[in-house]
């Protein structure tokens, strides 16, 4: 029951919005496209609902093309950011309508078992009997998705639906989404710009940059192995760090460094592979930069400030011109301008090619997928 | 810059119909001069009458507002000087980034000499230097957002500033960077300011202090470290931290002399200095304990019984983080612990975890029970 969609193009005017997307979506997967908004993940989701047709390429649900089957004879539902509910019908109403006006005769009671049923599952049963001017805005937008998700369809393309929702509340849907999903046979078509949403709730993931989806693959090996970049860079809280360097190796030693300036080199123990003189990018996350006490420090930025939540800081930094985060899982109370310098394991290494921007070698830490 | 108070505000709408909603009631509120504050809740909370209240756009049925003690209640919001930013930047299209920030001193008839000065003191910090003389159409909504911060303080008399959710039209990736600007414009000018936002991460990185508000009361008003440490009920203790503190109803008992959380068969220590607060006949107890807290054990700690055997039930990478879900074996009782992203478990795995008594809340009729 899986999607596949193969070369497909899409423009709006001369601006190019999707060029050339092969993906296979996997059956009862939790797909997520992720990339910054005005990247093209609307058009795409449009797309692969049947809402908009392509310029070129194909679309197939299950192995069937579906270029001439409309919307409405497809097993889809719809979410968007922006909710829609009928005005003058209960929340109750509004969750069983979809149910009323379909060709499958749903028996009364199987409509009030889903209705209920849904209702819980998204915590609007208590207000079931109001009107949705009557509810807040978190729980007109649930009933929303409760009325996408009523009629169980076969592939539930969702864009954007907690942009506009509580933090508190984003939170809880996030859980309630990935435990909720795992266990339907609803393959889940997700957009998002959030890489924290998609990393929370997705099984897959792929990444939508310049029209093409440059990387589609589990969540786990997207995240621990971004073949790209612009991938890296956006996939992670904060952001994997990117540092331009120059491999080197003395003629006198086998030490191996990256070298970022002349007071600055980072040891490349373990990078074989890699050619003495050439120009790198070395990435590395926040996570895995340690506070270093006893003089072993690898790099020296300069601290711009601090944020602390709950019992994590982040330290925004400036290192060589570039924005630099560390993550630090502990409180830490540091003021502006304090010299901090940290110690790196290569063996948590990232490399890119600095002109491709694919990755090119990683530390012996960094989990592979086959 | 000034010092703003709220006494004794309470706001009804559609006082003496059948749609009466009290908004907000006995909130009183003092925001020092020159301080970082927040004022965090979910949607219906109050915030943004309270909020509209203190701006001057709403009058409140009941209550005072001051700045630095004068009575401005009867003022209109012309008269306050108060800065605010709005959801959406608000700014003139007709006019470039330089025209926008000089606009509020040119109406105040500043000499352009010091209005240039101004502006570049402004753009320095808040790294709009290159786009002084573009466009605001051209730019994008975060862009604008910070000439609509530069152009709320760049005014000298200006005496608070005002963000309601001003990270709304934000693209996520921006949002680190916007953040430390507006943050470090705050504390360059020494401004008073007041953030309105649900997002909590965005109220404890801006703010000092934050009020936390609920069903139009506030709840604590306090430093983000006493919010997350020392949460006076279990709302604030569930609401602040992502995902918020774990809240497990116990009964009581007696070990070793010593009172106890009880769940399930399993009994955990608590904090020794609440011991002799702790009345055994209670009920409606609860522990509280961070998921950061939560100790996480992979292999079987045999004898030490400081550990509770547990099931995963759910592995998601929240925050740069892995949480657990866990169940705590025969119990229903569920717990989150939160372990390095790179930290390898399966949902399924058994797992023992263990409740540092130092880091563990004690909740009754879901208060705070404190040390006396």
């Amino acid at each position: 029951m899986g999607i596949r969609v193969e070369n497909l193009h899409k423009s709006f005017g001369t601006e190019k919005v999707l060029d050339g997307i092969t993906i296979d979506i996997t059956d009862r997967s939790f797909f997520s496209v992720v990339a910054p908004t005005g990247a093209g993940k609307t058009t795409l989701l449009r797309i692969l609902a049947g809402i908009e047709s392509a310029d070129a390429g194909t679309v197939y649900y299950d192995g069937t093309e579906m270029s001439d089957v409309a919307v409405q004879d497809r097993s889809v539902g719809m979410v968007y950011q922006e909710f829609i509910n009928y005005p003058s019908l209960t929340v109750r109403e509004n969750l069983a309508s979809p149910l009323q006006v379909s060709d499958e005769n749903y028996s009364a009671e199987e409509i009030e078992r889903r209705v209920q049923e849904t209702a819980e599952m998204l915590k609007i049963d208590h207000i079931l009997n109001n009107l949705p001017e009557e509810v807040s805005g978190g729980e007109a937008q649930r009933t929303a998705i409760s009325r996408a998700l009523i009629k169980e369809p076969d592939y539930l393309f969702m864009d954007e639906p907690l942009a506009n929702l509580d933090y508190k509340l984003r939170e809880q849907l996030r859980g309630d989404f990935e435990r909720l999903f795992s266990e339907q046979d609803t393959t889940v078509i997700y957009a998002t710009p959030q890489a924290g949403d998609a990393l929370a709730m997705s099984t897959h993931i792929g990444f939508l940059h310049d029209g093409k989806i440059i990387q589609k693959a589990l969540r786990d090996e997207i995240y621990y192995r971004p073949r790209y970049l612009p991938v890296a860079e956006y996939l992670g809280e904060p952001p994997m760090n990117i540092v331009p360097v120059t491999l080197v190796q003395e003629s006198t030693s086998t030490d191996r460094y990256f070298e970022v300036d002349e007071d600055t080199r980072i040891p490349a123990t373990g990078f074989d592979s890699l050619s003495p003189g050439e120009d790198y990018l070395l990435g590395f996350r926040p996570q895995d930069m340690r506070l270093s006490e006893n003089g072993e420090a690898s790099i020296s930025p300069a601290l711009s400030f601090v944020e602390t939540v709950g019992s994590t800081s982040t330290l925004h930094m400036n290192f060589q011109g570039r924005e630099i985060y560390a993550l630090h899982p502990d409180p830490v109370h540091l003021d502006t301008g304090t010299s901090i310098s940290f110690a790196l394991d290569p063996q948590k290494f990232y490399v890119y090619d600095p002109e491709a921007g694919d990755l090119i070698a990683t530390g012996s830490s960094i989990p592979s997928f086959s | 810059m000034a010092e703003i108070e709220v006494r004794d505000i309470r706001h009804v709408y559609d006082q003496g119909t059948a749609d009466e909603t009290v908004a907000v009631d006995q909130v009183n509120l003092t925001l020092q001069d020159g301080t970082a504050n927040a004022l965090l809740g979910p949607s219906g909370c109050g915030k943004t009458t309270l909020l509209q209240i203190i701006s001057g756009l709403l009058q409140p049925t009941e209550g005072q507002v001051l700045i630095d003690g004068e009575d401005v209640t009867d003022k209109p919001p012309s008269e306050r000087d108060i800065a605010q930013v709005f959801q959406f930047p608000v700014i003139y299209d007709s006019m470039d980034v330089y025209g926008n920030l000089a606009f509020p001193l040119r109406n105040g008839g500043v000499p352009e000499a010091e209005i240039e000065e101004r502006i570049q003191k402004i753009a320095d910090l808040l790294e709009l230097d290159d786009i002084l003389h573009s466009s605001p159409s051209n730019l994008g909504p975060e862009l604008n957002q910070l000439v609509a911060l530069g152009r709320g303080i760049i005014r000298a008399d200006t005496s608070a500033i005002l963000f309601d959710e001003p990270m709304t039209d934000v693209e996520p990736a921006r949002k680190l960077t916007i953040r430390r600007r507006v943050k470090e414009a705050q504390q360059e000018f020494e401004i008073t300011a007041l953030y309105v936002t649900h997002d909590q991460h965005e109220a404890l990185t801006f703010a000092e202090q934050v009020a936390i508000m609920r069903d139009g009361h506030l709840v604590q008003y306090d430093t983000g470290e006493n919010l997350y440490e020392n949460p006076v009920n279990t709302f604030i203790g569930h609401f602040i931290g992502s995902p918020g503190m774990n809240l497990l109803d116990c009964g009581l008992t007696q070990t070793n002399g010593a009172p106890h959380a009880q769940i399930g068969p399993h009994e955990i220590s608590v904090s020794e200095d609440i011991h002799s607060e702790i009345d055994l006949n209670w009920t409606d107890c609860q522990i509280g304990i961070r998921p950061s807290s939560v100790t996480v054990q992979v292999a079987d700690p045999k004898e030490d019984t400081h550990y509770i055997p547990a099931t995963v039930d759910q592995v998601e990478m929240v925050g740069g983080y892995q949480i657990l879900t866990t169940c705590l074996d025969d119990t229903d009782v569920e717990v989150k612990a939160r372990v390095a992203h790179d930290f390898m478990i399966e949902e399924g795995a058994s797992i023992w975890l263990s409740f540092p008594p130092g880091t563990i809340q004690f909740f009754h009729e879901k208060q705070a029970v404190h040390a006396s």
